[in-house]
């Protein structure tokens, strides 16, 4: 009975509303998943991705910074900064004369607190912070056979499994980033990309734990194929299979613990711990590891 | 709440309703859902994310003869063995000290700013007069300093070897374990708060000859 409840308080939660997307005003380009009750027709200025996962567990995509984006961010903190430089000079002079005044024992007063500089550091945050893309566990497209179809309209762009996780401003991060080697595609706008399917490894152990420790790949992919099933509801719709390339390592933005897409075929490889772009240059690979 | 949810989340998808094989993140959250649960984990950012800190970049090359090698002679006994998984240092035939520093640094790197806290976890006892409102408030408050302290502290100090031994282990460096004692004189973990940089640079150059140096001989844990 506990067990039912706690999964009904689970589904509760995973009620995720699902008229985001009919409330989404024109031009903006913010991710929405999409679920099996939701109506949606293909936005020509949208790009859609959809796969199918055998674990129901949250998944962050990232979208690739453009190099004209990388510089717009670049500006924009640069103007941030100015503008908060500029506050604290207004702000200094203020406490100047405060000070000036109440220090004059003929106006005897509390001497304000001193402002506080801004600091570079405050204002270089990676623009890559911006372009995360969470796939939560519901609404799904497709449910059967134990397999998930997760489907996202997404910005147009190169997008990158970033790992199996979630994060939330409160509750904080949890799950596993693919910071040392994963997989890219491009997503292009009007277009379904059919990305593959992925998985986590059959765990032969507990847990990742150091004193029955095992250096495994957190995910596995297999490209989109023919034998793939296809959802009912893209029939006439473009569907395209995601051309699968290495992505280089990444930083580890949330302190999350690290692992790496497993190797496929063709696409990624390792050679130790250097990631391999197999489509550029085919070369042999290992996996490394123990 | 969240947290909360999440676990909840684990539980339903690890029931009979789940046909698949079973991933390490989940293997990994339905662990740590028990502490997780109790302790409701948070996150010590504010903001959107926990940008961990980068190390500064090296300096000019740094010549190994001037750092002290490691003492890595010791004669293990059942004690010590058992504690090879939380006391051990990492080492590759034919590697370079310098090759050995900057994949140290990079997995360092990695492992810094956990973002594993825990907080709201009301532990210490509000006298009863003071129960709701404010007094809840500081028992809450101080509670979750201690918590954190012990449970979250532990958490991060196990995350960081993990995180370590997988990057290491990527870079195919073999896991040699060592006594606690000689074990502290070249390496910190950051359960409760990180070394200065320096001193944490002299850690990872120590760990650099460390790994670069002879082939240990005993205490080979992968």
């Amino acid at each position: 009975m506990r067990s039912f409840i706690l999964r009904l308080v689970a589904l509760a939660a995973l009620a995720v509303p699902t008229s985001a997307l009919a409330q989404q005003p024109e031009g903006d380009l913010r991710p929405v998943q999409i679920g099996e009750d939701d109506a949606f027709a293909v936005d020509p200025q949208r790009a859609y991705i959809f796969f199918r996962s055998r674990d129901r567990v949250p998944y962050r995509l990232l979208r690739e910074i453009t190099d004209t984006e990388r510089a717009e961010h670049v500006a924009r903190q640069a103007e941030r900064l100015a503008t908060a430089r500029a506050e604290y000079s207004r702000l200094l002079e203020i406490y100047r004369r405060g000070r000036e005044t109440c220090l004059d024992p003929r106006f005897p007063c509390r001497v304000p607190d001193r402002p506080t500089a801004p600091i570079e550091a405050h204002f270089s945050n990676p623009p890559e912070l911006s372009n995360f893309v969470d796939v939560a566990i519901r609404p799904r497209l497709t449910a059967a056979d134990g397999w998930s179809g997760y489907f996202l309209s997404v910005r147009p762009g190169t997008y990158s499994f970033y790992g199996q996780m979630t994060v939330d401003v409160q509750a904080g991060a949890l799950g596993v980033c693919l910071c040392m080697g994963s997989v890219r595609f491009e997503a292009r706008p009007g277009q379904i990309t059919y990305v593959g399917e992925v998985q986590g490894p059959q765990a032969t152990e507990d847990a990742p734990d150091v004193d029955s420790f095992q250096l495994v790949h957190a995910m596995s992919i297999r490209p989109h194929s023919a034998s793939m099933p296809m959802p009912e509801r893209f029939a006439g719709l473009n569907v395209v299979s995601a051309e699968l390339r290495a992505a280089d390592k990444k930083p580890n933005y949330f302190g999350v613990m690290i692992s790496r897409m497993a190797p496929v075929e063709g696409v990624l490889g390792y050679r130790r711990d250097e990631v391999l772009d197999l489509r550029a240059q085919p070369q042999p690979a290992q996996t490394g590891g123990n | 709440m969240f947290f909360r949810i999440v676990c909840s989340l684990v539980s339903f998808v690890s029931g009979k309703s789940f046909e698949g094989g079973e991933s390490i993140m989940k293997r990994y959250l339905i662990l740590r859902c028990g502490i997780a649960m109790a302790l409701a984990a948070s996150w010590a950012a504010t903001g959107h994310a926990a940008t961990p800190a980068a190390a500064p970049a090296p300096e000019a090359a740094i010549d190994p003869a001037t750092v002290p090698m490691p003492n890595l002679t010791f004669t293990p006994d059942a004690e010590v063995e058992r504690n090879y998984g939380k006391y051990f240092f990492f080492h590759r035939e034919g590697t370079d000290f310098a090759t050995a520093y900057a994949d140290l640094r990079e997995c360092d790197d990695y492992a810094r700013g956990l973002a594993f806290r825990v907080r709201n976890a009301s532990y210490m006892p509000v006298p009863a007069g003071l129960a709701g409102g404010i007094g809840a408030g500081i028992g809450g408050a101080v509670g979750s300093a201690l918590a954190d302290a012990i449970f979250g502290s532990a958490e991060r100090r196990r995350q960081r070897r993990i995180i370590m031994r997988t990057c290491m282990g990527y870079k195919a460096y073999s896991t040699f374990g060592l006594p606690r004692d000689q074990w502290l004189l070249f390496n910190f973990d950051e359960g409760n708060k990180s070394p200065p940089e320096e001193v944490r640079q002299a850690m990872l150059l120590r760990q650099a000859r460390a790994a670069s140096g002879p082939r240990p001989q005993i205490g080979k844990v992968h």
